[in-house]
């Protein structure tokens, strides 16, 4: 059932019905054909019965009344013509009779076969009858009689009434009447009324039909024929002619007479109306009866038949309703599990349709069927799995998005890091040539010191060569001078000291500073190279949300296909494509904020070079520094020889001026010396003062550069924290698709 | 009812060619890849690029900047192959220069490019009857193309030069 297709479910549910519909029409069809039976059997059996029996009783009578007929024509041809029809009458009623025992016979009713018997008898009987009236019928005896009476014996009575008239006048013309006249007149009188009564009698002897009645109107008839003879003999007096021509007359009367007596002896009319008015009443009376008893039966099987067809009809009734509302229930039923086969599985592929609209891609549809709506659900089966495999798809690139986003603000954070500590080490670096600069400015007041004290020996110098001619006088004086120059230089030699310390200290900075700028250098190597990586990272994801708005627009594609049901995906692809969009711009964003982190960190480094450069130059200058404070230590030095030697010469001043001059010339040139040897440290000092402040004012560039690169960063980190935040939008809304192969992932 | 019918837009796959906006009705659109290596065809003409194989199934790929009478395609990072679904012909797909986005284009907007009224130049413009329409969008023109003229026109081309 599950497996049809819909047109064979179809054509299954209307061959049941019309299964059901000929069940209803072959149970109409028998019933109908019951009663029709019944019927037939009413009209071919019981009425064939009674038209026959009618028709036998209609035979019968109409026998009867051409019997009747024929007894009361007059006339021989129609009487027999009559009687011909009656016996076909008669023949066809007992024709029908037969057929009607037959027919009974067939239905082996026993009362109506009686019946039909008694019925036969009667009707036999009666044609029976019928036969000996027609018989006589036939013969028309008195018909004939009263023909020959009313013809040939009137004639003749005519004849002879005439003739005795004749002789009547004869007589009653002789003027006078003798006794003879008389007489004969007399006897005319009587011969013609003999004549006449003859006349009367013949038809009383027709008419009589008793034996004795007959007799004695014949023995009547032969008195008045003797009185008519006897009578003639005497009319007949003196007319020779005519008395043998009435003689012959009278006896051819006699022959009528005889002729018709024998013939109203048979008397067949008055026998057969007889017959007809008694024997064949009685058995037709019979008949009707036993027609009128069989009618009765026969009214009475009509009578069962029709309640046997109406009980029939009404079980036929039950029978067809009862086959209709079955068939009607079974339709249904069927019509109700077809239906529920179809609808139940649309139900479920609407149900699916709907999940899937919701988001729940997990769904399926298990229809074992392989009709229309197995293959609708399969076809939708399949629009979920593609879907499931694009969700899937975006599944996997929003979580690669999301792993990328996860290793740039790994990257960020390591970025932000490194450039922290690169700002810290810039910090350092800073702090470190604060102290430079300090200890080089200290370095620039001992050197100033220094110059001063110099200058100083140098005014003394001059002072003291200039009094070398009042030195005698002023010796005690110089000697006071020269320990002043003694501590004086006493002091330059620690003031270089100091110098060469601070130099050294300075020398040490600057290499701490140079390491600290290499170091710093390497840290934005590294910050470079992590924005390289976040380039790849970036283009990654730039192609990640071209393949989704490709993904996307291939959903979109697909949801057009398949039209009002992909409408809600539709929406879900716009929105992925606008999540993909968004990301391409976020990552594009990106690149460029990486673009000018890795400007500013080129810029850093372009900065850190410098700074690098010129504390390489500090460095040299402060070797050089430390060069010419060694020059003046060594300087310094001899002056104090020179000076202890003055001081042991200042003794000895007197014994040589010239060569205290000497000596004084030689301090003046030292002291020159020094004095140019002060100046170059002076000026070395300030140049490495400049370079400290050059230095300073990098350091500040490298402190706001890395500022930069740490805000550059800070914006990194927003960045990819937004990126994040996308990627986990993206996986989130990805997520209200409920697909098997997340629930793999769970597990 | 009439009225709700007229104002249900067409929605349109739209690409590019030269900088100029095409576009085919997205329901003959099977699907757009970045699949973009041709096999050649021995003795195919200029405009067929060769077949393709997306998943299992061949498509001929077919170079529409060369239907269209531009310059052969340059194959770059935005270059798609647009493949129609089989109600459009034979599998086959189009190279463009790079994807645009889904238009979605009311009637009021799209006006009918017939070629009856350039019969006299028709026969001179074979390629005319490729634009099926054109979509007046706010920013520039949308030529609407006819994709089930594509292969007839590389037969007609190919019997021409045959």
């Amino acid at each position: 059932m599950k497996n049809f297709k819909l047109a064979s479910k179809m054509f299954l549910l209307t061959t049941i019905l019309m299964v059901s519909v000929m069940a209803v029409a072959y149970v109409a069809v028998n019933r109908l054909a019951t009663v029709n039976a019944q019927v037939r059997h009413l009209v071919d059996a019981t009425m064939a019965k009674v038209s026959e029996l009618s028709e036998s009783h209609v035979k019968f009578l109409g026998g009867v009344r051409a019997q009747k007929n024929a007894v009361l024509s007059p006339e021989d041809d129609i009487s027999k013509a009559f009687a011909t029809a009656s016996r076909a009458f008669q023949a066809e009623a007992t024709d029908k009779a037969a057929r009607l025992k037959e027919l009974i016979g067939r239905d082996r009713n026993d009362a109506q076969s009686k019946a039909v018997d008694d019925f036969i008898k009667a009707l036999n009987e009666a044609g029976r009858i019928n036969e000996q009236i027609l018989d006589l019928a036939i013969q028309n005896t008195n018909i004939k009689a009263r023909r020959l009476l009313s013809m040939d014996i009137q004639r003749l009575t005519d004849v002879l009434s005439a003739r005795l008239q004749a002789w009547d006048d004869e007589v009653t013309s002789k003027e006078t009447l003798d006794a003879q006249g008389v007489k004969r007149l007399k006897t005319l009188y009587e011969v013609h009324d003999s004549l006449m009564r003859i006349q009367s009698n013949a038809i009383k002897h027709i008419e009589s039909s008793g034996d004795e009645e007959m007799s004695a109107q014949e023995k009547k008839l032969d008195e008045l024929l003797e009185q008519i003879q006897n009578g003639l003999a005497i009319a007949s007096v003196g007319d020779v002619v005519n008395q043998v021509d009435s003689r012959a007359k009278l006896s051819d009367l006699k022959l009528l007479l005889a002729k018709m007596t024998k013939l109203s002896r048979l008397d067949t009319n008055n026998r057969s109306v007889a017959l007809s008015l008694n024997e064949s009443k009685m058995a037709g009376d019979e008949c009707v009866k036993r027609i009128g008893e069989l009618d009765k039966l026969l009214v009475a099987e009509a009578k069962i038949g029709r309640d046997q067809s109406e009980a029939v009809y009404v079980s036929s009734l039950w029978w067809i309703i009862c086959v209709t509302v079955a068939g009607v229930i079974f339709g249904f039923l069927v019509a109700y599990l077809v239906t529920q086969s179809v609808v139940k599985p649309v139900l479920e592929v609407r149900n699916l349709a709907q999940a899937m609209a919701g988001g729940d891609l997990r769904q399926r549809i298990s229809l074992k069927q392989l009709d229309e709506v197995g293959q609708l659900s399969d076809a939708t089966n399949s629009l979920a799995d593609s879907l499931t495999k694009i969700v899937t798809q975006i599944q996997q690139v929003s979580t690669g998005l999301a792993g990328s986003a996860t290793d740039l603000t790994g990257v960020s954070n390591h970025l932000l890091s490194q450039s922290e500590t690169a700002s810290m080490k810039a910090a350092n670096v800073a702090s470190a040539s604060e102290e430079l600069s300090s200890n080089i400015s200290t370095m620039a007041a001992a050197a100033e010191q220094m110059s001063v004290n110099v200058a100083s020996i140098s005014s003394a110098s001059e002072e003291m060569s200039m009094n070398v001619g009042t030195i005698s006088s002023a010796a005690e004086q110089t000697s006071n001078n020269v320990s002043v120059v003694s501590t004086a230089v006493g002091e330059i030699s620690s003031s270089f000291t100091d110098v060469l310390n601070d130099v050294r200290e300075g020398s040490r900075v600057a290499g701490e500073a140079s390491r600290m700028a290499d170091s710093a250098t390497a840290t934005i190597q590294l910050l470079s190279q992590s924005g390289t990586e976040i380039s790849k990272v970036t283009e990654a994801i730039k192609m990640i949300a071209l393949q989704t708005n490709l993904l996307a627009l291939n959903a979109t594609i697909e949801a057009t296909s398949a039209g009002e049901a992909g409408k809600g995906f539709a929406v879900v692809a716009h929105e992925i494509k606008e999540l993909a969009n968004q990301s391409a711009k976020a990552a594009e964003d990106i690149a460029r904020k990486i673009e000018g982190v890795q400007n500013d960190t080129r810029q850093a480094v372009q900065v850190i070079q410098n700074v690098s450069q010129i504390i390489k130059d500090i460095n040299s200058s402060a070797g050089r520094i430390s060069l010419s404070v060694e020059k003046q230590t060594r300087a310094a030095t001899m002056i104090s020889q020179n000076v202890g030697e003055a001081n042991k010469g200042v003794g000895n001043i007197a014994r040589s001026i010239a060569e205290v001059a000497k000596a004084a010339g030689d301090m003046s040139r030292n002291v020159a010396e020094a004095a140019r040897g002060a100046t170059d440290v002076s000026r070395n000092v300030g140049e490495a003062a400049k370079a400290a402040g050059g230095i300073s004012s990098d350091i500040h560039g490298v402190s706001t550069a890395s500022k930069a690169t740490n805000q550059s960063a800070s914006k990194v980190h927003d960045s990819a924290e937004r990126l994040d935040q996308i990627g986990n939008e993206l996986k989130k809304l990805v997520g209200r698709f409920k697909t098997n192969t997340e629930n793999t992932d769970v597990e | 009812m009439k009225e709700n019918v007229t104002e249900m837009p067409r929605l349109f796959c739209t690409f590019r060619l030269e900088g100029h906006l095409f576009g085919v009705d997205m329901l003959d659109v099977k699907e757009v890849t970045t699949e973009t290596r041709c096999t050649r065809i021995a003795h195919a003409p200029d405009e067929v690029l060769g077949l393709v194989n997306i998943r299992g199934h061949i498509y001929l790929t077919l170079d529409l900047r060369q239907l269209l009478g531009l310059s052969p395609a340059v194959v770059t990072d935005q270059t798609r192959l647009v493949l129609f679904k089989p109600v459009v012909g034979h599998p086959f797909g189009v190279l463009v220069d790079e994807i645009s986005e889904v238009h979605a284009v009311t009637p009021d907007q799209i006006e009918v490019f017939s070629a009856t009224e350039h019969s006299q130049v028709s026969s001179l413009l074979r390629r005319v009857d490729l634009i099926a329409a054109i979509g007046k969008l706010p920013e520039e023109l949308l030529v609407v193309l006819n994709p089930r003229r594509f292969l007839t026109i590389v037969e007609q081309n190919f019997t021409v030069s045959a």
